[in-house]
């Protein structure tokens, strides 16, 4: 019996590694339960989903302690804290969730693997595909299921998205690769990070708010200039934040405007 | 000072007045339709009165609410398939302990019924909605009941913040009998003020109410509940109210609350005179329970009757307050949507006593 | 000018509201307005169930959030009771035009002077994306996975269009876009003051991206706007008259 929780921000994808480890499990003719566990927003906010793989039935679908515990964010690790025991693998990622965060579980955490799958994911596979490195690491500790099946469910959950099959097929990979290897192993997670948040010069300021920020890039599509396009930099929820070319701009104000999360302040000097 | 003679649902709307009530929204159902009728005459007397007649009971119910927010003494009334509405705001008063005042007039039931009579909203009215009955529930058994606890249930909600009820039935809305109509502080009886719980008078700067009752997961749900749960039973003592006639020496006690103790009482006087053992224990207050006084007064009986318009809904209330306290026999007359009758009572008592 | 309004709770940031909401847009420009007409401490903001719960402490402004359908009536009788307040109902389609529709058409009939602001995303957003009142013609939602049919569902409600056959005459009816900035925050502005000045019941309805339901990104979401204003006409449907 596979105890797994996976926690992580609503919109990165936690209750998808979910579906797709109970179809293969099914398919494999293993016995297998999920349930979903998670408040009213449609995106942020805590998204839980627990897991349960066995040869034997499985009575309730919820259970106190996780074998295999997966981290995605920072929100989740004060949520998750409970279900940490002395057999818990905890899976987090080591490039996203911050150090201050996760040292709240030092002395908790007896054996765990850390997996940069952002970095990954926006250096090979795009960001959509980060909860695909996860699944690779999950499967790690879950290899009564044949492969073929995970292949086989990573098909039918994307089957309306075909151009994405091959793509999430490779990130697994990558994930079950590293899991497999294990480098750079340290409990450590994310430094704050000095990002650039000002872009000015002698008439105009544009400033942005990477604490607000959720990367929607409505400003860029609003901007007449096109002066704003999509930067590098990752906002609080670990999207791309724009960025602005500041002799384009010329300092209208309607990103500024249109911005839903109040992240952009332009001011005139 | 000399009585009144008033309608039932009239003395519900003095009882209101004399409490310092100044909202009334709601909807016509039998039998609480004159209540509106009342208010909107009075209204036109005392222009500063509020009334609302709105699209249907949750209107009334949600509006009510905003009243109270407000810091207005506010109150609606109901019955049967309107109480069933109802639960949508009395929900949402719970969850928030908003003093809301409702007035509730039984009439048969399910569905629409008759618009008579019953004790058939018991469970409705204790444990309505998606709540856990943190409610204070006045069983009224005639009509001076009415004007007392009108009074008493703007105080108690007012000074203890749950959502607070008259259950009535449409016997006493309709009835046409003598009331006292005082003044409650001529008679030393304090009312309690309302305060806004939005908007408040005095508040310091830049701080602001956010009310909500919506929560993300389960943990914080179930905080909340326990420590209203808490705060409940601290209070109900001051709040349980009940009737013991002559349970000490009896041998069978009848338990029967609103109208029906009324002819419990009827019964007793007669079966007394007979020389039979018989007392009544009427919880006045259903929420909270007169638990431990039911508990003791059972004690060493022959057996207890339980009296009821309704298949059972006030005995498995009462079970569930003295289980474990019962190794003897619970008798029922059970009457859906009908009125107990004094002889069935005498009867079944009598039945009870041989054996 | 400001990012973020005075009337914004800065310690409730960042809000719920997902990546690209056309409601939290809406609610900023709400608070902006607010912001303009100096109202911070007069008015009270009553939210619905749905996407508008996340609102519940979005504002340094004293709120309460209701049951669904429900942001009506209950701002219905706080403004009865206090009269002084400005009340604002705030809320989407479902809450608006199907479980809470009697309530606003019975508001509007009585003329109540509250200001209803309701977010038109042509689906049920929190839930999931179902179709919603105002879900458009052949729109798909995950209800109708074939497209809303006619025969099956009817057509799309025109709200303001509706209240309006039965407003008063100094009522206020308005629909704008959540990315018109301007237009939005004047047409709220109107709605506001036309509660201030006791004229009548106001309402705007305000057309709002939602990229999660409606799966699409920037552009894709400014775009289904353009093809919502073909069903949905923009501007002032009824302007108060002088109210005698």
């Amino acid at each position: 019996m596979k105890k797994i929780l996976i926690a992580g921000e609503g919109g990165q994808g936690a209750q998808s590694i979910a579906e797709i480890l109970a179809l293969a499990a099914h398919k494999a003719d293993l016995k297998t339960s999920y349930i979903p566990n998670f408040g009213v927003e449609q995106r942020g906010g805590v998204s839980l989903a627990f897991v349960q793989i066995s040869n034997d039935p499985i009575n309730y679908p919820k259970f106190d302690r996780a074998d295999i515990l997966l981290i995605m964010c920072n929100r989740a690790v004060s949520v998750v804290k409970e279900f940490i025991g002395e057999n818990t693998l905890v899976i987090f990622d080591g490039s996203f969730v911050s150090d201050d965060k996760l040292q709240e579980l030092q002395g908790v955490v007896k054996s765990y693997l850390s997996l940069p799958a952002k970095n990954i994911a926006q250096e090979k596979f795009g960001l959509k595909s980060t909860n695909m490195l996860f699944l690779g690491a999950i499967y790690h500790e879950v290899l009564e299921i044949p492969k073929e099946m995970i292949s086989t469910a990573i098909n039918e959950k994307f089957a309306a998205y075909p151009e994405f099959q091959q793509n999430n097929k490779k990130a697994f990979e990558a994930g079950l690769q590293y899991a497999t290897s294990k480098p750079d192993q340290q409990f450590k997670g994310r430094q704050k990070q000095e990002v650039k948040t000002v872009y000015e010069d002698d008439q105009k300021s544009w400033e942005r708010f990477p604490q607000y920020c959720k990367g929607c890039m409505l400003c860029a599509v609003r901007c007449p200039k096109n002066a704003i396009t999509m930067g590098k930099d990752l906002n609080f929820l670990g999207t791309q934040m724009p960025e602005v070319d500041i002799e384009k701009c010329i300092a209208c104000g309607k990103c500024m405007e249109i911005c839903p999360d109040g992240a952009i302040k332009l001011e005139k000097h | 000072m000399a009585k009144q003679l008033l309608t039932g649902n009239e003395v519900l709307v003095r009882g209101a007045l004399a409490s310092g009530a100044k909202f009334l929204s709601g909807y016509p159902i039998t039998p609480t339709t004159e209540i509106l009728k009342y208010w909107a005459d009075e209204k036109v007397k005392t222009p500063e009165l509020i009334f609302l007649q709105v699209e249907d009971e949750m209107a009334a119910g949600f509006a009510m609410i905003g009243a109270v927010l407000a810091g207005t003494k506010a109150f609606t009334a109901s019955a049967g398939p309107g109480n069933v509405l109802m639960q949508d705001p009395l929900s949402m008063a719970e969850s928030l302990r908003l003093p809301t005042v409702t007035f509730i007039m039984q009439r048969g039931g399910p569905s629409t019924g008759t618009v008579i009579y019953s004790q058939q909203e018991v469970n409705l009215t204790c444990f309505g909605g998606n709540g856990e009955g943190l409610r204070i529930v006045y069983s009224t058994s005639n009509i001076q009941d009415l004007y007392d606890y009108a009074i008493k249930a703007f105080n108690t909600a007012w000074k203890y913040r749950f959502p607070t009820f008259i259950l009535g039935d449409g016997y006493q809305s309709k009835q046409l009998s003598q009331v006292d109509i005082y003044d409650p502080t001529a008679q030393g009886i304090e009312l309690v003020d309302a305060t806004p719980y939005l908007l408040k008078p005095h508040r310091e700067a830049g701080h602001y109410v956010n009310l909500r009752d919506t929560y993300n997961l389960e943990d914080e749900l179930s905080a909340l509940i326990l420590q209203q749960k808490k705060v409940f039973d601290e209070i109900s003592p001051e709040i349980i109210e009940f009737e013991d006639i002559h349970t000490l020496d009896a041998e069978v006690v009848i338990f029967a609350h609103g109208i029906v103790a009324a002819v419990v009482k009827d019964a007793q006087e007669e079966m007394r005179k007979e020389g039979l053992k018989v007392g009544l224990f009427r919880p006045i207050t259903l929420s909270p329970f007169p638990r431990e006084s039911a508990r003791q007064v059972i004690k060493n009986k022959k057996a207890i009757l339980v009296a009821e318009s309704s298949l059972g809904q006030f005995a498995n209330l009462v079970k569930s307050q003295i289980c474990g306290d019962t190794p003897f026999r619970i008798a029922r007359i059970a009457n859906p949507a009908h009125a107990v009758s004094k002889e069935s009572i005498i009867s079944k008592v009598k039945e009870l006593l041989k054996g | 000018m400001e990012n973020l309004p005075k009337s914004w709770k800065k310690s409730a940031l960042p809000h719920k509201f997902c990546s690209g909401c056309g409601q939290a847009l809406a609610l900023k420009i709400l608070g902006f307005a607010i912001d303009e007409l100096n109202i911070q401490d007069k008015a009270v903001y009553g939210s619905d169930i749905g996407c508008s719960l996340l609102s519940w402490n979005m504002f340094d402004v004293d709120t309460v959030q209701t049951h669904h359908g429900r942001a009506t009536p209950t701002m219905v009788g706080l403004k009865r009771a206090k009269p002084e307040v400005i009340a604002i109902a705030f809320m989407g389609d479902g809450g608006g035009y199907a479980i809470g529709a009697q309530h606003l058409i019975n508001s509007c009939l009585r003329d109540d002077k509250i200001t209803v602001i309701l977010i038109n995303n042509a689906n049920y957003a929190m839930t999931g994306g179902q179709m919603a009142p105002t879900t458009l013609v052949d729109e798909k939602t995950t209800t109708t996975p074939a497209g809303r049919k006619i025969s099956e569902f009817g057509r799309p409600i025109h709200g303001p269009e509706m209240l309006a056959t039965i407003a008063a005459p100094g009522a206020y009816m308005a629909r704008c876009t959540s990315d018109d900035f301007e237009t939005t925050k004047n047409y709220i502005k109107n709605a506001l003051v036309n509660q201030i000045e006791g004229k009548g019941f106001s309402f705007v309805e305000i057309l709002s991206m939602c990229p999660v339901n409606w799966k699409t990104n920037a552009q894709q979401s400014i775009d289904f706007i353009e093809e919502m204003k073909k069903t949905f006409p923009l501007g002032e449907i009824k302007v108060s008259k002088d109210v005698v």
